[in-house]
């Protein structure tokens, strides 16, 4: 037998596949996968967190709502956000199975969120916006609401589910990690529009059995839209802001015959330094 | 809580992405050319894995260690396109272009080494995952190390298959 040597016709170890093809099969099959289980997981968190205990949701508290917490607060504006919260959450307008705080933090951002463990923080950026403690009462009484229908602990469990499944499935130490947790952020502490319009109405009524009258409770949107834009948008991160949400609250307070009062609204005191 | 840097960041995973794939496509069809050009110029020089071969010390003239080595990178594109396949398991289409071109061009290397040799015997290829991925489980790139013992027949001695 002679040897002759010869080239081969073709690579039989590579394969044929198209790469871009093969990038985005792979891609969408992963990717609906996980979307199919975030949303079965999801819909399990809204079958459990209307029944967390009390007990548990302390524990989740001191677990989670630490690293959102101002490290310092300032005393004098703590203490008068509190004493408007107590007027609020006074038993007979609102109560809830853990006695509930307010944190003032000193950030510029305009937002206010509800955690886990009856944690209220709010920040300086908002409170500038406010003009009397009436809308501030609503503000406050909004995030109860979110309390009440346990939107916290449902965004808190979607957040969490949507953290373990990228760790899952990219490690801890990925490039794409980065971009999970940017996600996530945007995710975690946002409600959907249902939510919000819920909580809306649950603030209407705390602030109209607090103070005895609505005023207040649209202006905040109001002369949230005579600012500039940006600042609307910035809001609506994790609470979309729109003409709809005064119309729904203009409704209401048409459809419950609640009193408005301009006059009697109560001045806000200056915030901390 | 913007939205701006989690599109910032996914512009640039595009980006690498698409800068990992058309660049590295390109490398890869320019390299596979040139293997097979080299390839066929190098046809006449037989390699062999056996150890020894049967003929006297006189017929051979030299003999010596002869090696190539190569080390070939996976591209970004490629490297999210095996995570991707690790997950559902399957052929990593990916990585067997990169492990071909390595193999051949340290044969290659190691064969141009000894343009005169009449044959390279115990041919031996050795691979190793290099570079800071793999050091976390992921292959980054790869080294084959081809290695042999060139030896030159005296004229009038080649040998009969
Ligand atoms: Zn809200």
């Amino acid at each position: 037998m002679k040897y002759v040597p010869k080239q081969p016709e073709g690579n039989v170890n590579v394969s044929e596949q198209n790469p871009l093809r093969e990038f985005f099969v792979l891609l969408g099959g992963v990717l609906g996968f996980l979307v199919a289980v975030y949303f079965v997981l999801g819909w399990m968190v809204d079958l459990v967190a209307p029944r967390i205990s009390p007990e548990l949701e302390k524990k989740l508290g001191v677990l989670i709502s630490n690293s959102y917490l101002p490290e310092q607060e300032d005393s004098s504006s703590s203490a008068y956000l509190n004493t408007v919260l107590a007027r609020l959450a006074d038993d007979r307008c609102f109560s809830y199975t853990l006695p509930v705080q307010v944190h003032y933090s000193s950030s510029e951002v305009v937002n206010a969120f509800a955690l886990p463990g009856g944690h209220i923080v709010i920040n300086r950026g908002l409170l500038e916006k406010l003009k009397s403690e009436n809308e501030l009462a609503f503000v406050l009484g909004h995030e109860l609401g979110h309390f009440r229908n346990r939107d916290h602990l449902r965004s808190l469990g979607r957040g969490l589910i949507f953290a373990a499944l990228s760790t899952l499935v990219l490690g801890t130490d990925n490039s794409l990690s980065g971009f999970i947790s940017g996600s996530m952020e945007v995710s975690s502490l946002s409600f959907s529009r249902r939510q919000e319009r819920a909580a809306d109405a649950f603030g209407l009524n705390v602030l109209q059995c607090a103070y005895g009258q609505a005023g207040g409770s649209t202006a905040f949107f109001e002369h949230l839209d005579d600012q500039s834009q940006n600042l609307a948008r910035r809001y609506l991160a994790s609470h979309p802001t729109s003409p709809d949400r005064v119309r729904l609250l203009k409704q209401l307070i048409r459809e419950k015959n609640f009193a408005i009062d301009t006059t009697a609204l109560i001045p806000l005191p200056p915030w901390g330094e | 809580m913007d939205y701006i840097p989690v599109i910032i960041n996914l512009f640039f995973l595009i980006i690498l992405l698409a800068l990992g794939f058309f660049v590295g496509s390109w490398q890869e069809r320019r390299h596979f050319r040139e293997i097979e050009i080299r390839e066929r110029d190098s046809l006449h020089l037989p390699l062999l894995t056996a150890k020894t071969l049967d003929m006297a010390p006189e017929q051979v003239e030299s003999a010596y260690l002869v090696q190539g080595s190569a080390v070939i990178s996976i591209d970004y594109f490629k490297r999210l396109l095996a995570g991707l396949r690790n997950l559902v398991g399957g052929r990593i289409s990916a990585y067997e272009s990169l492990l071909d071109r390595a193999r051949r061009e340290a044969l290659l290397r190691m064969k141009e080494s000894a343009p005169d040799a009449s044959m390279i015997i115990n041919v031996r290829l050795e691979n190793a995952a290099i570079g800071m991925s793999a050091q976390q489980g992921n292959l980054g790139s790869v080294e084959v190390l081809a290695y042999g013992t060139a030896v030159k027949l005296k004229a009038g001695h080649e040998i009969r298959s």
